[in-house]
């Protein structure tokens, strides 16, 4: 990996460059230090070439967002990192995502989980849990898995949220994701499973194939009914009727498929991007969405309508500007009730549309 | 200011022929310095004049210790108040964008797909950092947080913390740096 960089950059970036870059970078310099970093630079031609490089390749992910991290290492983790020489720290970094994942994986999940593990992501976070060789899944904020392997089954529960899994392909141990009513077999392969809280459980397609089925219950029986997605994009939907007159609680759809939009990939996939896409999801459930990045709740008054759609992009974690543009677009207003509670009302007392 | 003596109408003077000397031997330096971290040549240009304005109406009113640093340094910091202005403006244009329901209609396939193989690579990069470059990586550029601010929030020290993000910064520049 070292080798092809140099080659490919044939350039040596001297020490100071990276220092003075994250000086820059921070803004963090005196402007008896930016004199310096000039004389610096203005002594080999080395030197301003480096940095011309160097803010070269910086430039090129400014517009990139930046997920949250999701979680702190441990003390004795951080002492660790620190003393290690920077050459091997570079060097190490890949070995390192396997070790330190997202910034979580217990020692215990490396070696692989131990059987009916739970995992969950609490609000405004989000978890990489590494299951086995090759096989990893990404929690998404304010959601919960239950791992459940055994010598001829993967298994893992979604018992609240939203998860990426990636899965290596093992035909004597098929990897199954339950989720509310539905069942997700994969066959080497990328997918995302949501369950939401009304308890539509939402299967969507990265890469390779998957089964969707009906679970009829915990125990993995499942009605003959499937569906298989093949295409990257595709999606899956099992929805629950709520009771209404005439209908059993509780009772389940079949299975919904949306076909894969060849232009532009599922938007509910951008949580691992660090974004959240809306595209006239209702208030209430984009509202629901934005909370769960966010330790600071945005809350909905009665007087609101709920079902305004929204069309907008933020990122995770951003609520102020959530919460701005929600305001600029619709005629409510936010009132903060407490440093962690803003509530939306609306502006002119009436409903802006008829429920 | 009225009755200003003959001596300090000359040592203003001076000044003034000072400053318009030095400002002249480092434009160019100055003008390239910002177009590397602004990219365009118009809005560089801006930040050039804006900061020399700034420059003499300091100079005039007394003798600047570090001139080079001092005016490297207004430029730097109009620079950093133009990206915290875009990166508000930013959010707005999407929520507009997306209003009038034209999603992708001014990005072409090809340069999506060029624009997520780029992220992709760039997010498996950010993967190989450790938690806790990731953190200090995520405060400064997503939260914009001070030196000082990371460093009380990650209980290190602010040359800890710049060594960090040195260290980031050579991550991605191997990882992502060639052409």
């Amino acid at each position: 990996m070292i080798k092809r960089w140099k080659k490919q950059s044939g350039q040596k970036i001297p020490e100071a460059a990276y220092d003075w870059m994250a000086r820059l970078e921070l803004g963090d310099i005196t402007p008896e230090e930016f004199e310096a970093y000039l004389d610096w630079r203005d002594a080999e031609p080395a030197h301003a070439s480096a940095m011309q490089s160097l803010q070269q390749s910086w430039s090129r992910i400014k517009a990139l967002p930046v997920p949250r991290p999701a979680a702190r290492m441990a003390p004795a983790r951080q002492k660790l990192m620190m003393r290690r020489p920077a050459r091997r720290w570079a060097a190490a970094c890949c070995v390192l995502l396997v070790v330190a994942g997202l910034g979580y994986v217990a020692a215990s999940s490396f070696l692989g989980p131990a059987q009916n593990t739970a995992y969950a992501a609490a609000r405004a976070e989000q978890r990489t849990i590494v299951l086995d060789n090759g096989s990893s899944v990404h929690l998404n904020a304010l959601s919960k898995v239950v791992i459940d392997y055994s010598a001829d089954q993967r298994r893992v529960y979604l018992n609240r949220g939203e998860a990426l899994f990636d899965v290596a392909h093992n035909p004597a141990r098929p990897f199954f994701v339950f989720a509310g009513t539905g069942r997700v077999q994969a066959i080497g392969t990328q997918f995302d499973v949501k369950l939401s809280p009304d308890d539509t459980v939402m299967v969507t397609l990265v890469k390779g194939v998957v089964r969707v089925s009906k679970a009829r219950d915990a125990t993995g029986a499942v009605d003959g009914l499937f569906k298989i997605l093949s295409q990257p994009g595709e999606q899956a939907a099992i929805r629950v009727r709520r009771a209404e007159a005439g209908q059993t609680a509780g009772a389940s759809t079949g299975i919904e498929v949306t076909p894969a939009n060849k232009t532009s990939f599922p938007d509910n996939l951008a949580w691992r991007q660090g974004r959240l896409v809306f595209r006239g999801e209702k208030l209430a459930d984009a509202l629901y969405e934005i909370n769960r990045h966010s330790n600071h709740l945005i809350l909905l008054d009665d007087s609101v309508a709920a079902r305004m759609p929204v069309y907008a992009v933020f990122n995770t974690g951003d609520w102020r500007g959530a919460l701005s543009a929600i305001i600029k677009s619709y005629p409510v207003k936010a009132v903060q009730i407490s440093a962690n509670e803003t509530r939306l009302v609306s502006a002119s007392g009436e409903m802006p549309f008829n429920q | 200011m009225v009755n200003g003596t003959g001596t300090k109408k000359q040592t203003a003077k001076i000044r003034d022929a000072e400053a318009t000397a030095f400002l002249l031997a480092v434009r160019s330096d100055l003008y390239h310095f910002t177009l590397s971290r602004v990219g365009e040549p118009g809005l560089a240009e801006e930040i050039v004049q804006e900061s020399i304005l700034r420059y003499l109406e300091v100079a005039q009113s007394g003798r600047i210790e570090r001139p080079r640093g001092y005016v490297f340094r207004i430029a730097f910091n109009l620079t950093i108040n133009h990206f915290r202005k875009k990166r508000l403006r930013v959010v707005d244009e999407a929520v507009e964008l997306d209003t009038e329901q034209h999603p992708g209609a001014e990005v072409s396939p090809e340069e999506w797909l060029q624009y997520k193989q780029f992220r992709d690579r760039f997010n498996e990069a950010l993967a190989c950092l450790s938690g806790r470059h990731q953190e200090i990586f995520y405060l400064r550029r997503m939260e914009g947080l001070t030196t000082a601010q990371i460093a009380k929030k990650s209980g290190l020290s602010r040359r800890m913390v710049q060594k960090y993000l040195a260290q980031v910064i050579r991550h991605f520049h191997n990882r992502l740096g060639e052409v």
